[in-house]
């Protein structure tokens, strides 16, 4: 009776801990139309983002993550910018053609069309924003996959010269905002950057000159 | 008799020595990882990024830099000779990383081949080469600075 007991305990202690690792696996799914369809419908009223964000970069040769902190924004339906304040000041903006960054007190700016790695991340970054992931599709090779809490989209470039920066990106969407909570760019190798956004808050005005690349 | 065993023993004390002495550098690397703001300046363009030093235990050291959005610009090992272990396109070319070779190398492993121009309290100038291979390294406390005067070239570092 003791013997069976314990069994039981041990069979259901298996059970519970099967389930709960099944739980956190993620798995293809299942109807991605309706989670595109839905994406794009949570993000069609979204006008603008603003979020804080912690970066932390992997570093395989050192096995150690830099870690740094700063504010992302984004306004329809093109201008993206990440204010890092932490380790130093530091702003890239990225507005229709053309990509600004200032730091040190200096000011650089270039046209994306010579910049095929920013081009691209800017036309992944938008479509992940807007919902609209089938503005990426031709350039990117797109599965979708889920779990309890998330929703993960895993892009690989297709185009040379973004492969040979960035092997793979991967998106976790809040299952119930369908918000992203974490973009993980992976370099060629085990390098890779993750931005994690943090209370985020919709449709706020900006000012004209936030993403200005003049 | 003369015993020539202590004779040896202060030469390999002295060689030593000045071996410890000829291998300093500008900037110790440690095996705990130093962060620095790295800023290069080529006429009108300026780039920022993070550099990152460590020692690592074959006691060559190693140099990774980062822009600050994330991306890897290179990944270096400083030993006899540089090694790239990875490197953004712009700067894959034989005459670039040979300038960088001589610019980190008395940083980071071995300011012996400088030169000293100057030194006071918080400040230490030296210099290297000639021509167009010419260079001027001026560390202050917080800051260290490589002028290429001739190529419209500089590279400052400071530590974060």
């Amino acid at each position: 009776m003791h013997n069976t007991l314990n069994m039981r305990n041990i069979v259901a202690i298996i059970l519970l801990l099967t389930s709960f690792a099944l739980s956190a696996q993620n798995k293809p799914v299942a109807n991605v139309d309706e989670f595109k369809h839905r994406l794009a419908n949570e993000a069609k009223n979204i006008k603008s983002i603003e979020s804080r964000f912690v970066q932390n970069k992997y570093l395989e040769v050192f096995d150690e993550q830099v870690k740094s902190t700063g504010t992302f924004r984004y306004q329809e339906s093109d201008k993206i910018s990440f204010a890092y304040d932490k380790p130093v000041d530091y702003l890239m903006v990225i507005n229709g053609g053309r990509i600004k960054i200032e730091a040190d007190g200096k000011k650089s700016t270039m046209n994306l069309g010579s910049n095929q790695m920013a081009n691209g991340i800017q036309s992944m970054m938008v479509a992940c924003v807007t919902g609209q992931l089938d503005a990426i599709e031709s350039d990117y090779t797109v599965n979708y996959f889920e779990n309890d809490k998330f929703y993960s989209v895993e892009i690989e470039p297709k185009k040379a010269a973004i492969k040979s920066y960035i092997s793979n990106i991967k998106i976790e969407l809040n299952r119930v905002t369908m918000m992203v909570e974490t973009l993980r760019l992976t370099e060629q190798g085990n390098n890779y950057t993750e931005y994690q956004f943090q209370n985020p808050k919709y449709n706020v005005t900006f000012g004209q000159s936030q993403f200005s690349v003049e | 008799m003369i015993s020539i065993k202590p004779h040896i023993a202060v030469i390999i004390l002295l060689l030593t020595t000045n071996i410890a002495l000829a291998q300093q550098p500008l900037i110790d690397a440690s095996q705990q990882s130093r962060k620095f703001n790295m800023q290069f300046d080529v006429k009108k363009n300026h780039l920022s990024g993070m550099l990152i030093s460590r020692k690592m235990p074959d006691g060559n050291v190693r140099l990774v830099a980062t822009s600050y959005f994330g991306m890897s610009i290179f990944d270096f090992t400083l030993a006899d000779t540089m090694v790239v272990n990875q490197c953004i396109d712009p700067l894959k070319r034989r005459s670039v990383l040979k300038l960088i070779e001589r610019d980190f190398k008395p940083v980071f492993v071995d300011k012996s081949v400088l030169k000293r121009r100057k030194k006071h309290t918080n400040f230490e100038a030296y210099k290297r080469g000639h021509f167009l291979g010419k260079a001027k390294f001026d560390v202050l406390k917080d800051e260290l600075s490589i002028r290429h005067s001739l190529l419209r070239m500089s590279i400052k570092i400071n530590e974060l």
